[in-house]
């Protein structure tokens, strides 16, 4: 229950053997490297050197690129996403053989890096002068019947021509317009229609300019801008329609070079993994103290590793020397979590609220069976149980989840073995699909007797809260602290109990005599006398939110009622539709199948959360005491691949 | 004929259960989903995590429809053939049993909503803390859960 003790560990190796030895400790992943101050080594303490620093902003930039081309490449050629793939990233496998290759000679990928940069940027080049054509050759559509080179339209010495559109409803009173004026004429020729707008060819004497163009800009006609060629319209369309199809092709081409280097993206994915761990490597070595020729680095490993870690390294490296240290009295170490199997995956809950501080007990062990308990209570459904555990374990490895990921599914699939059990017991089958009968009894019929079930569950969940901080401080030595602050409320709240139960006589003589005990008792720590018998009395007070706290149980009731209720409004719903003819069995399936996947999602979701809070306000509450900093050891993990080992197949 | 004014408030129990709480998780599910595509819009990763935090004021409009059917069954809507006109005092009673869920489910998904909206900002900065921008909603929820226990408690004890 307690913390895993922790041991400051100090390596002293030969400079040149470094990275052999991050090799090693990355391998062991045991120790946690801190940084070795210059007092530590005073007076053999030499600066790094700026090599190092130099080599950081070069992986730095070599990351950058990498990450740059993979996002590149990502957004033009999307991988596949499942459902999995929305909620969580998934990281890509590859075979260890080629993140080996990629290990050994960086280079070639680096360089296509560069490629993908390159090719990127013709292709948006490409991209763009097509742009370009396809928006001249939308202008010249509407002018493809007009058979004279366009250079040829203009002024002449005499005569003014122009090519221009209108709207369309404006012609009729144009040329009504135009015909009016005998002295002017103008010759007015309708090109083409297109949706709204005609496209005219017009025609007039030189010295009409002015009065002609008064009439045409009232009639909203606006001059077209086109390109100036020797070729008629429907020539000079052509060969732009040929030099478009050429450009299409060349980036096409090179869309498709793209993409059979997207072929290669895993190896940038492994190239990207590969160089955060030679950043992760640098990083860490300039924590490293030198003196110039040995290389002292000094850490946190669990003391229950150091021997191991010891005899590695120096089997290994047989002039290295490790030995164990005592920190100094400022000095706080991380905090590593150190629990069997079956609890281990409830770290998770215990870190999300906060991690113990060093030297304080580690609740997880004493909650984790409470969790299981009240996440089987919450969800309570023997099918859900079952459709539970086979999605964790599917999820489990269709993922290959790891670390947190993976004690996250493992909560899930006790939650879902919990659920069945509780299922059983209460004859909850999918709400009443199955026709199955109950072993215990059923909490829908008799709803108090569960209320009761759950508040008991309550008060002995905060009974063993109390206990961990109770044993905690036997531990330390304060046996008395023990007796007054959790011994007394462990009596005071037991006759409570015992006088809701019907043991009236003896429950009030216990909780009575809790009651003077903790009077006296919990004003210990003031001074004057009368503050001592106030501050006990006060702390009776404390009765109205151990009252909260057990009444906040309840809630196991109502959601395991609610999961189920739902289930047979489901249940009911979808015999409602049985009956209709040809399609209602299709309907009720229909129905069941999404009807109880939504309601087991929402409920697990809600047993989840339920039963953290119910650890960090009520539990959390008697025994935590966060603060903490979590031991991380030294250790390279991929993040955008996993590597498998030859012996299984890449899927 | 003669109006049975009990089972009209009963009716009207069923109203205001699925009504009202429905109502409120509507408005906090709709904020949430502006919200969400907010942060989705920048970060197309985040869409799961986002849905589950949009989903969670959700609950309370469930928990009405619940109740409003658990009414429904114990006063023989399903079953017209055997279905008794209620007497006032009993249709009362059903009316109360179903007001805990209409007023607490109504204004703690609005509240809830408002936790989630806070908690959306979590996921856009620290997806890795989603655990900790559900807790703060699931918070709010207690009350939904209370609510609803009480209408669920009061409606088991009304005798027929």
């Amino acid at each position: 229950m307690s913390l895993a003790p922790m041991a400051k560990i100090a390596i002293l190796i030969p400079d040149n053997l470094k990275n052999e030895l991050l090799g090693l400790l990355q391998k062991l992943e045991t120790v946690e490297i801190t940084e070795c101050s210059e007092a530590d080594l005073s007076p053999y303490y030499v600066q790094s050197s700026e090599t190092v620093a130099d080599r950081i902003s070069e992986l730095e930039a070599d990351l950058k690129k990498v990450g740059g081309s993979i996002k590149l490449l990502q957004e033009k050629f999307r991988p596949k996403q499942g459902i999995i793939e929305q909620f969580a990233s998934l990281r890509t496998p590859v075979s260890e053989e080629l993140f080996v290759s990629v290990a050994n000679e960086p280079g070639s990928v680096m360089a296509l890096c560069d490629e993908i940069q390159d090719l990127e940027r013709r292709w948006s080049e490409l991209q763009k002068t097509a742009g370009d054509y396809q928006r001249i050759l939308d202008e010249l559509t509407p002018w493809l019947n007009f058979d004279a080179p366009l250079a040829e339209v203009g002024n002449t010495a005499t005569t003014v021509s122009k090519l221009g559109s209108i709207e369309s409803r404006e012609l009729a009173e144009l040329t009504a317009e135009l015909a009016t004026m005998p002295d002017a004429p103008v010759h007015l020729e309708v090109i083409s229609q297109q949706g709204q707008r005609t496209f005219l060819f017009c025609l007039y004497q030189r010295q009409d300019q002015e009065l002609v163009q008064t009439v045409l800009s009232k009639y909203g006609f606006s001059e077209a801008k086109l390109p100036q060629s020797d070729a008629d319209p429907k020539t000079e369309h052509q060969r732009l329609q040929d030099k478009l199809t050429q450009i299409t092709e060349k980036a096409n081409a090179v869309h498709a070079e793209l993409a059979r280097l997207n072929e290669a993206i895993t190896k940038l994915l492994s190239l990207n993994d590969i160089l955060s761990f030679e950043l992760k490597k640098a990083t860490v070595a300039q924590l490293f103290g030198d003196t110039g020729h040995v290389l002292l680095i000094s850490g946190w490993c669990r003391q229950v590793d150091f021997a191991r870690t010891k005899e590695a390294i120096e089997s290994t490296f047989p002039v290295a020397v490790v030995e164990e240290q005592k920190p100094a009295e400022d000095e706080i170490p991380p905090v590593a979590l150190y629990n069997p199997k079956l609890v281990e995956p409830y770290e998770n809950v215990t870190t999300t609220a906060g991690v113990p501080v060093p030297g304080s007990a580690d609740p997880t062990p004493a909650f984790a069976p409470f969790f299981f308990i009240f996440f089987g209570m919450a969800l309570g459904d023997a099918g859900y149980g079952v459709l539970l555990t086979a999605m964790a374990l599917w999820l489990t490895k269709r993922t290959r989840a790891v670390g947190d990921g993976l004690k996250f599914l493992r909560v899930l699939l006790m939650g879902g073995i919990s659920s069945f059990i509780f299922g059983v017991l209460t004859g909850s089958w999918f709400g009443d699909l199955l026709p199955i009968k109950t072993i215990w009894f059923n909490p829908a019929e008799d709803p108090l007797k569960m209320l009761i079930v759950s508040l008991a569950l309550g008060v002995v969940h905060l009974f063993v809260g109390l206990g961990v901080t109770f044993v905690h401080n036997l531990r330390q030595g304060r046996v008395w602290d023990a007796i007054f602050d959790q011994g007394l409320w462990w009596v005071f709240i037991g006759g409570i109990c015992l006088i809701l139960i019907g043991f009236s006589t003896v429950g009030k003589v216990i909780a009575i005599a809790g009651g003077i005990g903790l009077i006296f008792t919990q004003g210990r720590h003031e001074k004057s006398w009368l503050k001592k018998f106030f501050k006990g009395l006060m702390s009776l007070t404390d009765v109205s939110s151990w009252l909260s706290d057990v009444l906040s149980y309840s809630r196991l009731l109502a959601l395991g009622l609610a999961s189920g209720v739902i289930g047979v409004v489901i249940n009911d719903v979808s015999q409602m539709v049985s009956g209709v003819p040809v399609v209602g069995l299709v309907f009720m399936a229909l129905i069941l199948g999404v009807g109880h996947v939504f309601n087991l999602l929402i409920n697990v979701i809600s047993a989840y959360v339920h039963s953290s809070r119910l650890q960090y306000v009520e539990f959390f509450g008697k025994c935590f005491e966060s603060g903490g900093r979590l031991f991380e050891p030294f250790a390279l993990r991929t993040k955008l691949v996993q590597v498998i080992p030859d012996q299984e197949k890449v899927n | 004929m003669e109006i049975a004014w009990g089972s009209v408030l009963a009716f009207l129990g069923i109203a205001i259960a699925v009504v009202f709480p429905g109502i409120g998780s509507a408005r906090a599910l709709g904020r949430l989903g502006e919200h969400a595509a907010g942060v989705v819009t920048e970060m197309s990763d985040r869409f799961g995590a986002t849905l589950i935090l949009q989903a969670l004021p959700g609950t309370q409009g469930i928990y009405g429809l619940l109740i409003g059917f658990m009414i429904m069954t114990k006063i023989g809507v399903f079953d017209l053939a055997n279905f008794v006109p209620l007497t006032l005092y009993q249709g009362s009673m059903f009316f109360l049993a179903a007001v805990p869920i209409a007023v607490v489910g109504l204004l703690s998904a609005i509240a809830q909503g408002k936790a989630c909206a806070g908690g959306m900002g979590i996921i856009a900065k620290r997806p890795e803390d989603l655990a900790k921008a559900i807790t703060y909603p699931a918070m709010v929820e207690t009350y939904a859960v209370l609510a609803f226990l009480a209408s669920l408690l009061m409606l088991n004890g009304i005798p027929l």
